[in-house]
């Protein structure tokens, strides 16, 4: 555990888990009313039976401003995506002159959030057909999915993938196009890599703020284990799972006991 | 380099102390007198030093491109493949020249099988110790050294070859660790005299409030095989004029430079190999017939695990400092005032082959503390 915090300790972490977390508050007030922010991209009890997808994105923009749409998805990004973009921001920052640091950090992070932002449409649009043509079960089946995806060899070819860094240049304009292309390559593994687990906080209707907290977590535990060999593999999420039950266990029968 | 001279006793003897056959005297069906002068053929630029005990700091800047102990390995610090000075020489360099006549200790994923690995790992599990142990030297406290490596677990095999083996860590080859040794001697052969600071170069003060900034760089990436590869490194004269003048200074508390050449994501094949680094070669020069130009090797022991794409690296590859402060008069008269440093790059012969090494970047580092 103080190996855990030691690493958290250290810069950028303590500023991107801020952003992180400012960004799961804002994503908050806006769903209790607080903030005018509509964040749910699904309806909550499913679709008619037989509704086309086009009709259900028509109903799914009449009930929320396509402005709302977008913030909510923004703040999902901000809270969920932050703690995953520490390497190449350390990376990109130890490789540009000291008085361009900003500046290339701000271009790799335009390049990755700009893949994200796109990436809402599809996810968006998948989502609301998958609640169209599942209902209820559409949020279990996209644990599911995610669980699979998260096993599967090709997953952790692109997870690995994810850690690759690229040179970046020290001058001009090929400084800022090598941040700007790093981060739209980067987003783009990263897109490959957590399409469905992104799914999961879509689908989780009233749940949709734990589901995206706990998704983040998976996210980013993902993203912390090593590149290995890629092959089936038992997903992190259970992996992660079972960890935070042998260490919650014996805090619970000990709390029993005293 | 006499080195069958050094070749300890044990490893040349014909039988054990009780009469029996010794185990060590043959080095992969060799006789261990043969292999030891057969395979390490140190050429003029091969040098085993101890450079690296002359650094105070174990750890500066925060992935630890710079300093005694090196990059830190672990999910935390996905980039984080940078070499440290005692694992660049003496650790890298003997892996390499040892195990450059095919022995196993030369590649990362056969070394532990062989008893030179284990030898040669005390060895430097002892320069540590004495460096630690010397006055001046800032080690960290850090649970990401000692209960490290991350991104591998240590495992020595037992006698009979038995699964799963001794499992170890970093603490445990430290004081109070199950693996300690007790050391009789920890100034023989090792660079640094207990207790006693030898000067040998300024204190820039606490490794936390160093920093380390690029200042150059080239175009992209240089690929070298059998011929020699140059490529110029752009550098920004307001940091490099700032570094210059910085660098000879020894008055306390005022700010103090050193310059480094970086070579970054070096990829590759080869389990080892050896690339040496020339800085202002004349055009069509061979670089084996200047030595003066010569600023440093860098050992390329593990290049095929780094590089492997779904290996602990992730693909990234090493990446080297080449500490250049010494020869700050050469490189100020090789371009550095006009804003450009030209860098030749050679695999070393009969090491690389044909085989192909790619450098992502090279760079020049700017170190700065103020003198403690």
């Amino acid at each position: 555990m103080t190996g855990l915090i030691e690493h958290f300790r250290r810069p950028p972490w303590p500023a991107l888990l801020g952003v992180s977390a400012a960004g799961y508050v804002i994503w908050l007030l806006g769903s209790i009313g607080v903030l005018p922010a509509a964040v749910c991209v699904t309806g909550a009890g499913g679709w008619p039976g037989g509704a086309e997808l086009w009709e259900v994105v028509a109903a799914t923009l009449t009930l929320n401003a396509p402005g709302s749409l977008l913030t909510g998805w923004s703040m999902m990004l901000v809270a969920m995506m932050s703690p995953l973009v520490a390497a190449p921001i350390v990376h990109v920052q130890q490789s540009s002159l000291a008085r361009r640091r900003a500046r290339a950090v701000a271009g790799f992070l335009v390049g990755y959030s700009m893949v994200w932002l796109a990436m809402g449409v599809p996810l968006g649009l998948l989502a609301l057909q998958a609640q169209a043509a599942f209902g209820p079960s559409a949020f279990p089946l996209a644990v599911g999915v995610a669980l699979i995806w998260s096993a599967s060899p090709v997953h952790r070819r692109l997870l690995n993938r994810a850690h690759r860094s690229r040179p970046i240049s020290l001058f001009g304009m090929r400084a800022d196009g090598d941040c700007l292309v790093f981060g739209i390559e980067h987003g783009l593994l990263c897109a490959a890599t957590c399409w469905a687990w992104m799914l999961v906080p879509l689908l989780a209707a009233d749940w949709h703020f734990t589901a995206m907290l706990a998704t983040g977590i998976v996210l980013l535990a993902e993203r912390l284990s090593l590149p290995r060999t890629a092959q089936w593999r038992m997903p992190v999420a259970m992996s992660l799972a079972l960890r935070l039950r042998a260490h919650l266990f014996p805090l619970v029968l000990n709390r029993r006991h005293g | 380099m006499p080195v069958r001279a050094n070749c300890h006793r044990h490893f040349l003897a014909d039988t054990m102390p009780d009469g029996t056959e010794n185990p060590l005297k043959y080095y992969r069906g060799i006789a261990m007198r043969d292999a030891a002068m057969t395979a390490i053929k140190p050429g003029s630029r091969d040098k085993f030093d101890l450079d690296s005990m002359d650094e105070d700091d174990f750890l500066v800047g925060n992935q630890g491109g710079i300093g005694f102990g090196g990059g830190i390995s672990g999910g935390f610090i996905q980039f984080g493949n940078w070499t440290g000075d005692l694992e660049q020489n003496p650790h890298n360099i003997v892996h390499v020249l040892v195990g450059r006549g095919g022995g196993w200790i030369g590649n990362p994923i056969t070394a532990g099988v062989d008893p030179l690995f284990w030898l040669h790992h005390c060895n430097v599990d002892r320069l540590w110790q004495a460096w630690m142990g010397a006055p001046g030297k800032h080690m960290v406290n850090d649970p990401r050294w000692n209960h490290g490596p991350a991104d591998r677990a240590f495992i020595m095999p037992v006698v009979g070859g038995n699964k799963p083996g001794i499992s170890f860590g970093g603490q445990d080859c430290l004081a109070g660790g199950l693996f300690f040794p007790q050391y009789d001697d920890l100034t023989k052969g090792t660079g640094v005299t207990q207790g006693v600071q030898a000067v040998t170069r300024v204190s820039m003060g606490p490794s936390e409030s160093q920093t380390v900034e690029v200042i150059g760089a080239n175009a992209g990436p240089v690929r070298v095989s059998a011929e020699p590869a140059m490529t110029e490194v752009a550098v920004d004269l307001p940091g490099a004029n700032a570094a210059v003048l910085s660098m000879g200074v020894t008055e306390p508390g005022e700010e103090v430079s050193r310059l480094y050449l970086a070579l970054e994501s070096v990829k590759g094949d080869l389990a080892s190999g050896m690339l040496d680094v020339y800085l202002d070669l004349p055009e069509g020069a061979k670089p084996e017939e200047h030595a003066e130009k010569h600023v440093g090797s860098v050992a390329l022991f593990g290049l095929n695990v780094a590089s492997k794409p779904d290996g602990p690296h992730g693909g990234n590859g090493l990446s080297y400092t080449i500490d250049i402060t010494d020869q700050a008069k050469q490189f100020t008269a090789a371009g550095l005032g006009k804003g450009l440093l030209k860098v030749t790059l050679q695999t070393r012969d009969g090491h690389s082959g044909d085989a192909t090494i790619t450098v992502g970047r090279l760079s020049l580092l700017k170190r700065t503390g103020k003198v403690g």
